[in-house]
Parts: C-alpha cells; sequence; structure tokens
C-alpha cells in the first residue's frame, strides 16, 4: 500500500492532474458552481488511476516478482487498492480544501453539509469503481479492466432503456418480448439492480445510510470475488 | 531440511481451447546443497516446470513439494529466492528504493531493511548505483539487482533463470561464486540456462529436458570423463596390433580413447608406442555438456 501511494505522490502525472484540479475547483467555487460538480472529473481519475491495478503488472512482468515473495496473493490485491484509494481520496480532501478556499475567497457561501456529503459520495464511488477495477483485472491482462467497465456501463445503459421500451410494445416480434418481460418483470428488476448496484447513481438524500451500505457491500464483493480469482489465478512470466 | 521435489508434473496450456501438452510427466529431486542446472532447447518447458515449482502456474497433474511443504505455503516463499530472466521493475525507482520495497515484501524487520540492502548492493558491487534510477541501469546491472532481491532472506531454496545473461565476465565470476557461496550455505539451487558452460561450472547435476520430458538426469562428474585423441603417424603401425593393445581401432590414424583419470593417459599413450606405432600428436578433449547437447538436443 505504502509503495502504490509513494508511486502515485511522486508520479508527474498524478501531480499535474492534481494541480489542474484543485485550479479548476477553485475557480468552479469562485463562481459559486454546484459542490458537487467538481467531483464528477474524480471519476476519470480514478479510472486513469484505477486501470493500472494488476493488468499492467501481470503483462509486464513484474507481478511474478512480487509474487515470489512471501505475500499472500490477497493481501498484495486488497493493498494495491487501498493504496490506489488512498492516493485518490488524498486527491479528494485537496479538492475539498480548494473548493473552500475558492469560496471563501470569493465570498459564497458554503453549504458544509452538502459539502461534506458530496465529498462522502465521492470517496464511496472511487472505492466501488477501485473494487470494480480490481475485479475485472483479476482475470484480464494491460488495461482492459477499464474496457471492461466501460463497456459493461454502456452495454446495461443500453440493454436497459431497450428491454424498458420493449415492456411496453404490445404488437410484431416486440410485442413477443413485451409480454414475456410483462409476465416476468423480475428480468427487469434484476436487470435494473446490477444495474444499480454497479454503476449507482448519487443518493438523492445527504448521507443516506442505505446508499453508503450498498456502496460499502458491494465494493466489498467485488474486492472479495477479485482476491478469489486472483489467488488462483496463472501468472505466466513474459506474460504478453 | 527437505529439498525440492517434483513427482509425475504434467501441464498443458490451452490457447484457444486447444490442448498442447508442454510438461509430460516430470520427476525430480534437488537435495539441500546442491546445484541442479536445468538445460533443453527452446520450447523444451524449462521456463514452465520453473513456473510450476516457484508456483507461478498450477500443475494440471502431479505434486510439487518444496521441504515437504506445498510451493504457495508463505513459509515456503520466504525461504525461497527467485531471480527472473529479466527485470521488470517501476524504472523510476532507484536500485535501493527498489530493494528496500523488496526486503519489505520479504519482511525484512523495518530497523533490518537499509542495512541489509546496502550490505546486498555492496556484495553485488552496485553500491555506486544505489541511488541511480532503474531506467539508468544496464543489462548486466538489472541481472545483478535481481540476483541481490532473490537473496535478501538468505533463501534454503533458489530458482535461477538466466541470470548470467548479459553480464560481463566479472559478473558472470561474481553470480558464479555467489552460487557456490550459496550451495556451501546448504541452498538447494535450481538453475535455468542456456549457457552450457556456466552450467557445467557450477552444477552438480544437470537435467536434460526435451519435449516436456527429462530424457537425461547426469552428475556432472561423470561427464567430466577424460578423452583423448591420440593420432598416430601414417604407416608406423598395425592397426590389429594396437587395436589390441588399447582396445580401440584407429580410424584414419586417430585413436579416440576414454580414460578415467589423467593418469591413465601416460598409461594408453605408452601401450601404443609399445606396439612400435610412432605418436605424433595427444590431445585431451573433455566430455562437455556441449557435445551431450548436440547429441541429443
Amino acid at each position: 500500500m505504502a509503495e502504490t501511494l509513494r508511486r502515485h505522490f511522486a508520479h508527474l502525472g498524478y501531480i499535474s492532474a492534481l494541480l489542474v484540479l484543485i485550479v479548476i475547483v477553485a475557480l468552479m467555487s469562485a463562481v459559486g458552481a454546484p459542490a458537487q460538480a467538481p467531483y464528477e472529473m474524480i471519476t476519470l481519475f480514478t479510472l486513469i488511476a484505477g486501470c493500472q491495478l494488476i493488468g499492467p503488472e501481470f503483462s509486464k512482468g513484474t507481478l511474478q516478482l512480487i509474487l515470489s515473495k512471501p505475500v499472500g496473493r490477497s493481501t498484495y490485491l486488497v493493498s494495491r487498492v487501498l493504496g490506489v484509494v488512498l492516493a485518490i481520496w488524498a486527491a479528494i480532501i485537496v479538492m475539498f480544501a480548494s473548493d473552500v478556499v475558492g469560496r471563501l475567497i470569493a465570498g459564497t457561501p458554503i453549504n458544509w453539509r452538502t459539502a461534506l456529503a458530496t465529498m462522502l459520495v465521492a470517496a464511496l464511488h472511487v472505492l466501488l469503481v477501485c473494487s470494480l477495477l480490481a475485479f475485472f483485472g483479476s482475470f484480464s491482462r494491460s488495461y482492459v479492466n477499464v474496457g471492461i467497465y466501460l463497456g459493461a456501463q454502456i452495454l446495461l445503459s443500453m440493454t436497459f432503456g431497450l428491454l424498458s421500451m420493449m415492456k411496453n410494445a404490445v404488437s410484431g416480434e416486440m410485442g413477443k418480448i413485451g409480454a414475456i418481460l410483462r409476465e416476468h418483470p423480475a428480468v427487469l428488476e434484476t436487470y435494473g439492480a446490477i444495474h444499480r448496484n454497479l454503476f449507482p447513481d448519487d443518493p438523492s438524500i445527504p448521507f443516506d445510510r442505505n446508499w453508503i451500505l450498498m456502496m460499502l457491500c458491494n465494493a466489498s464483493a467485488a474486492l472479495l470475488l477479485a482476491c478469489v480469482i486472483f489467488s488462483r489465478r496463472e501468472v505466466p512470466y513474459g506474460a504478453d | 531440511m527437505n529439498g525440492i521435489r517434483v513427482e509425475a508434473l504434467t501441464k498443458a496450456y490451452r490457447p484457444l481451447g486447444k490442448v498442447r501438452p508442454v510438461l509430460k510427466g516430470i520427476d525430480l529431486a534437488i537435495a539441500p546443497g546442491e546445484v541442479v542446472g536445468l538445460i533443453g532447447p527452446n520450447g523444451a518447458g524449462k521456463t514452465t516446470l520453473m513456473s510450476c515449482i516457484v508456483g507461478f502456474l498450477n500443475a494440471d497433474t502431479g505434486s510439487v513439494t518444496i521441504d515437504g511443504r506445498s510451493n504457495d505455503d508463505l513459509d515456503v516463499r520466504r525461504r525461497t529466492g527467485f531471480v527472473p530472466e529479466r527485470m521488470n521493475f517501476d524504472r523510476r525507482a532507484s536500485g535501493g528504493a527498489f530493494l528496500r520495497y523488496m526486503a519489505r515484501l520479504a519482511g525484512v524487520p523495518r530497523d533490518r531493511v537499509r542495512p541489509r540492502v546496502d550490505e546486498l548492493l555492496a556484495r553485488l558491487g552496485l553500491s555506486d548505483a544505489t541511488d541511480k534510477r532503474l531506467s539508468q541501469y544496464s543489462r548486466g546491472m538489472l541481472q545483478r539487482i535481481g540476483m541481490a532481491q532473490a537473496l535478501m532472506l538468505d533463501p534454503d531454496f533458489l530458482f535461477l533463470d538466466e541470470p548470467t545473461s548479459g553480464l560481463d565476465p566479472n559478473g558472470v565470476f561474481l553470480v558464479r561464486d555467489l552460487i557456490a557461496e550459496e550451495k556451501a550455505r546448504g541452498a538447494a539451487v535450481l538453475l535455468n540456462s542456456h549457457q552450457l558452460a556456466e552450467v557445467e561450472k557450477v552444477c552438480d547435476r544437470v537435467l536434460f529436458l526435451k519435449d516436456g520430458v527429462i530424457f537425461r538426469d547426469e552428475a556432472l562428474r561423470e561427464l567430466a570423463k577424460v578423452t583423448i585423441v591420440v593420432t598416430l603417424l601414417a604407416g608406423s603401425y598395425d592397426l590389429s596390433t594396437v587395436a589390441a593393445a588399447v582396445g580401440v581401432l584407429p580410424n584414419d590414424d586417430v585413436i579416440v580413447a576414454n580414460v578415467a583419470t589423467e593418469g591413465d593417459i601416460a598409461q594408453l599413450v605408452s601401450r601404443i608406442v609399445g606396439t612400435g606405432a610412432g605418436v605424433i600428436d595427444v590431445r585431451r578433449r573433455t566430455a562437455d555438456l556441449e557435445s551431450i547437447f548436440r547429441g541429443e538436443a
């Protein structure tokens, strides 16, 4: 974990991205933009940092060197995820601070409850995204985990929309599928639940306990699955 | 302490569902204090075998035990050193930082990390390159730092994949000395190398791997028997008399004979001369790994 943090904090890309974020956040808060607006960029930041969780180390052959040491694979994977999560949480804290400073300088009011709730939402999104990237990385190579993440997000959204549309159809082939969907509402509900759990929207109320619990449970489940798969995964050297 | 034991190990790769057997029933044992070389042509399965033993790959059938335990046992890992053929790591890290990270992963106590790393860097002749980035290291330096990380905890089991690849002569001598030191300490060493001369110098035993099976397991002492090539003066000898004296028929005025010791050479030459044959040249040729490899590979 410490090594992952060190690598991020010493990485020119991380430092530059953070500086850009600070400037953007300060400017946005100075003009009175909503507190949650800057945190949208954190998802992109998380994808960039999280894509390197396992795949590149697997492909470059670094992983073999690490796994030859007396370190449990699950311990290694969890500490890598925590390292990335903490590095991005550090960025969130810096962004929060620059948001506050920006608002104080501009004299715009600060809603502390909203600001803190927004920061918590962003932090939990980071945890879930990193856990999912670890899970997708546990059975793929290079940066494929990000591809799976984005692909799944797009595919789930599209098919969910399509199925919802079909549900209302009454004639032709679409009507037949619609009838099946109306007869078995669990299909669409399950689909929706998967989508909501993997790619959740922000909670409608600040500090929503159920939402927080769902995020923590889903991140834990993804991490657990990642550990199970990774513990049995073969790591041939000279993998690529 | 038990050594390394592999029994009836098989492994196949399955690219696109097509089964390609790589290891077809490997049995081997390496005792503590023994250095065993693994040689064979490309694609013979050497890397796959080493990967299965270290635990990077799962065997399809058969078993691998190290000191009587499973190869993924963390205590076994603590006593294992592995040097990959190519060192792939964050090239922005300095040599010292890399080794400190490896030391922490290996579980070296926090207060012992720096002294141990300095000690290893000095041992591998890299003290001057401690703060240099790995990206600035030559291939040979990377090999040496790879060796350093493997020796972090004075391993009982050492797996070396082409450790002298890319090394200059001094580096080769250094690795050779290190292997000898580890052997003297009682470590079981498995060395995968294409450099037959090196294998011959450091190994007690050599395994020839071909098409996924060990087709020869040779103790190098037996390989080192002396072969003598004696050239006779044409027309100076009687073929059958010489053949009767030395037990080998001359071919084109040349006798090629094996003797057990160097002392037997003089006796052999004396028997030839005793038949009245004129000897114009005597050369010694060692039956080396190369000749065996050429013959078998």
